[in-house]
């Protein structure tokens, strides 16, 4: 069992990027592919001296997200630019990883349970609708 | 250099060099010891009083050692030279080699020898030009080591390379003075370390368990001889069959790659030694062809693609929700977003696939819990071929990529850019459906609703299931099927008309179960007529083709994987006698390749060259190929597990009198299985 220590959300501090994006989680509360993963992983947030730890529990596919430090079974650290640009989807935490963006500290597998909880580059495509455009054109 | 390059391997890092165990990588010579897909060696070249030298032999023992039998300069005929030297090497995370120094003269002697070392740390995606790093490389010398260094923003790599005698060193490699006494021998242990930083400066072998983080030659070849028991044994009066047997045992063994998301999990990997990495298509063909022999490696396979499964749409890596991935890659260009490999979603096929892999191996391994655990990536899978796959909203699974700098144009098997074209050669606009992603579609679902039925408790999806495949297969047909020719088109283009060229694609129609019965003669006859049979087997592109051209990659060559799902199609069409047939012209082909069977080899005509010309190409030995003679053996001997026993229906070819498979594993425990030509049938 993890214990974790809940604590009231920094409203004033967090950034506006972590608050929509956690919103943005929490709204988002079954993701059908994680419904073979159970584990816990932990967001550490670096702004400059202090830390935002966020802790996701994956069970079946549900998550639970809550705010605070706790033990978690694999931790990412990374620093303000590396979580907006995630959360902006102008990476992915598998790329973050290689570039070494963001630190895993833990069970690797869970690096693409994250991966799954951000969203891909900015702009996509309905495949579909793109196939449609062409037929028209053509 | 003359002879062929020398390739040794453990995962995926991996030494490839010239006949003589130099590296000299350049533009037109892609050697070098790589590791995570970047290159920590690209220079390590051996000098005795500043001469090459040259190779008498190569003793290739292990798949991840080798021997080099050497003489400074080139060898001359009838004189005996006074020194030569062995290199013994070996990888097992490192690159260990031993180089030994002998005299062979009564008299003392003294020689320079000089290893010139470099690194480029080129990424696997730009070793075939000019390598222009984007970082700092930095090289330094300190105890006995000489460090290389490259590191780009916090992405960090180094190579640390050490000597057991102690050299002088200088920014470019290590020197040794040597004397020797009338026939002594000299030698010193080298050791080259390449190391990958993840954040932290940590070290990525940090996350092996402690007792994986060095392995040695001794593991290496522990885990070999285990892996070798653990295969079926096959006894014949087919010799060829028994040695390219062997070899595709040894070299799938070779081909196991343990990602790092899923420690102690071998998947096959695509293929040695460029595509050392988990290939969604590759390995989940890989893991069909040797399901009766190793099923684990399917397990494993399922489990890793279903991990990584897209969630989401990326139009970079064409990733959308319920897509199998086509490829990782964990070098510079995927940490910078240079190449999409993070992962790569580009496939139209791993999807379908994965779900009639799923089924193939529960029906052989009887494993309940798998297809259980698994069912949300199976449904997802399913759910992407009526979704996200059927990109022209007519019912049929196309393509078509997203991204145009660096995706990939054909997303079948045949990715190549002229693969897929009509009769007199033109291309189709880039929006396609091929013909055999409609037949693994197909089988995916008639699949899928087994599983359903029986694992998951949902009939009415079973039913759903049925009812879309059996409406699937009948619009096929009227779409597909080109009436002046009497086959199924290569292909539908954005209008919807047929892409009519007659290729191989078909033959994979009856392996998926797609074809309408009454066809299958005629789809069987073009399979096996002369514009497609070469002699040796099936082509890629049938002669005549405006594109057709034996020695292009998809549109004349002559595959061997292909050709055994070829041959496991014609089997259940009970096409026996045909697809022995393919079985034998594939087995003596492997008889000119030492039991290994390549990629690919050129489509002339049997009769015409007597010997299969092997393509050109780098990877040997490739997953698939390695595979091939295992489901061809399969397809011989008519296994097929039957509810809890393992059925068989022999039909070999003409002069092979019988096959024995003993222990091979599966539902039943381990069952033996034998093959006989009676009498009458002695050919």
């Amino acid at each position: 069992m993890h214990s974790s220590v809940e604590q009231a959300e920094p409203a004033e501090a967090m950034s506006s990027r972590e608050a929509e994006f956690i919103d943005e989680l929490r709204r988002h509360r079954h993701v059908g592919v994680l419904e073979t993963t159970v584990g816990t992983i932990r967001l550490d947030i670096l702004y400059g001296d202090r830390t935002d730890h966020w802790l996701v529990s994956v069970s079946h596919g549900d998550l639970h997200v809550t705010f605070g430090y706790g033990e978690a079974d694999c931790a990412f650290q990374m620093d303000e630019t590396a979580f907006r640009r995630l959360a902006d989807g102008e990476t992915v935490p598998f790329a973050a990883y290689l570039s070494n963006e963001i630190a895993v500290v833990g069970r690797f597998n869970l690096l693409i349970v994250l991966q799954q909880l951000f969203h891909g580059r900015p702009g996509a495509r309905d495949p579909r609708r793109l196939a449609e455009r062409e037929r028209r054109h053509s | 250099m003359n002879g062929e390059p020398v390739q040794i391997l453990d995962g995926n890092t991996f030494v490839v060099s010239a006949d003589n165990g130099d590296i000299a990588a350049s533009e037109t010579d892609p050697s070098g010891l790589f590791s995570t897909d970047t290159r920590f060696l690209s220079h390590w070249v051996l000098t005795v009083d500043g001469q090459r030298l040259s190779a008498l032999g190569v003793d290739r023992f292990q798949y991840f050692q080798c021997r080099f039998f050497l003489v400074p300069g080139v060898p001359v005929q009838y004189v005996d030279p006074a020194v030569s030297v062995v290199r013994e090497r070996a990888v097992s995370q490192f690159l260990n080699e031993r180089l030994i120094v002998l005299n062979h003269e009564q008299e003392p002697t003294e020689v320079a020898v000089r290893l010139d070392v470099g690194c480029d740390f080129a990424d696997m995606f730009e070793i075939r030009g000019a390598v222009t790093k984007r970082g700092i490389c930095e090289s330094s010398s300190e105890e006995g080591r000489l460090r290389f260094d490259y590191r780009r923003d916090n992405f960090h790599r180094e190579t640390v390379i050490s000597t057991s005698v102690p050299a002088q060193f200088d920014g470019r490699g290590f020197s040794w003075s040597v004397r020797l006494g009338p026939q002594q021998e000299w030698h010193t242990d080298l050791c080259v370390e390449p190391i990958v930083f993840e954040a932290g400066e940590r070290p990525m072998t940090s996350r092996r368990a402690p007792d994986k983080q060095t392995r040695t030659t001794a593991d290496l070849r522990r885990e070999l001889d285990e892996w070798v028991a653990q295969a079926p044994r096959l006894d014949s009066d087919w010799g060829t069959l028994i040695s390219t047997y062997r070899r595709s045992v040894v070299d799938l063994a070779a081909l196991r790659y343990v990602p790092l998301s899923s420690p102690g999990q071998g998947v096959p990997a695509a293929g040695l030694p460029w595509f050392m990495g988990i290939f969604g298509r590759d390995s989940i063909l890989t893991s069909l062809q040797s399901l009766p022999f190793f099923p684990e490696l399917a397990a494993n396979t399922m489990r890793i693609l279903g991990l990584a499964q897209g969630t989401k749409l990326d139009d970079f890596r064409e990733e959308e929700p319920g897509k199998i991935l086509r490829e990782i890659r964990y070098g510079e260009s995927a940490a910078f977003q240079e190449q999409p490999h993070t992962p790569y979603f580009g496939a139209a096929d791993s999807t379908p696939l994965y779900v009639v892999l799923l089924d193939e191996y529960e029906r052989w391994t009887g494993d309940a819990d798998l297809v259980r655990r698994l069912e949300p990536q199976a449904r997802a899978a399913l759910g992407w071929i009526d979704e996200y796959g059927d990109l022209m909203r007519n019912g049929y699974v196309s393509y078509r990529r997203r991204n145009e700098q660096t995706g990939v144009d054909n997303q079948g098997w045949k990715e190549s850019a002229d693969s897929v074209s009509y009769r007199d050669g033109r291309i189709p606009s880039p929006l396609r459906a091929t013909c055999e992603l409609q037949g693994y579609a197909y089988d995916a679902k008639v699949r899928g609703a087994r599983l359903a039925r029986q694992f998951w408790g949902d009939p009415g999806y079973a039913e759903r299931l049925e009812r879309e495949a059996a409406d699937l297969k009948t619009r096929f047909d009227r779409d597909f099927w080109v009436q002046d020719g009497g086959y199924y088109a290569l292909a539908l283009d954005a209008d919807g008309g047929q892409v009519d060229a007659l290729a191989s694609n078909m033959g994979h129609l009856l392996w998926s179960g797609i074809v309408q019965p009454h066809r299958a003669r005629q789809v069987v006859e073009h399979l096996m007529g002369p514009r497609m049979f070469s002699g040796w087997g099936v082509r890629t592109l049938a002669v005549g083709e405006g594109r057709y051209n034996p020695v292009g990659y998809h549109v004349g060559t002559v595959w061997p994987f292909d050709n055994s799902f070829i041959a496991w199609g014609l089997r259940s069409y009970g096409f026996k006698d045909e697809a022995a047939r393919i079985a034998q012209g594939m087995l003596e082909a492997a008889e000119f390749f030492q039991g290994r069977l390549p990629e690919a080899f050129a489509g002339y005509d049997r009769e015409l060259t007597r010997y299969p010309v092997q393509y050109p190409t780098a990877c040997s030995p490739q997953a698939w190929s390695t595979g091939a003679p295992l489901l061809l053996l399969r397809t011989m001997l008519g296994l097929e597990p039957l509810e809890d026993r393992l059925a068989a229906d022999p039909a070999l070819p003409p002069g092979v009198s019988w096959i024995g498979l003993l222990n091979v594993p599966g539902r039943w425990g381990r069952v033996d299985t034998f093959g006989r030509r009676s009498l009458n049938e002695r050919g």
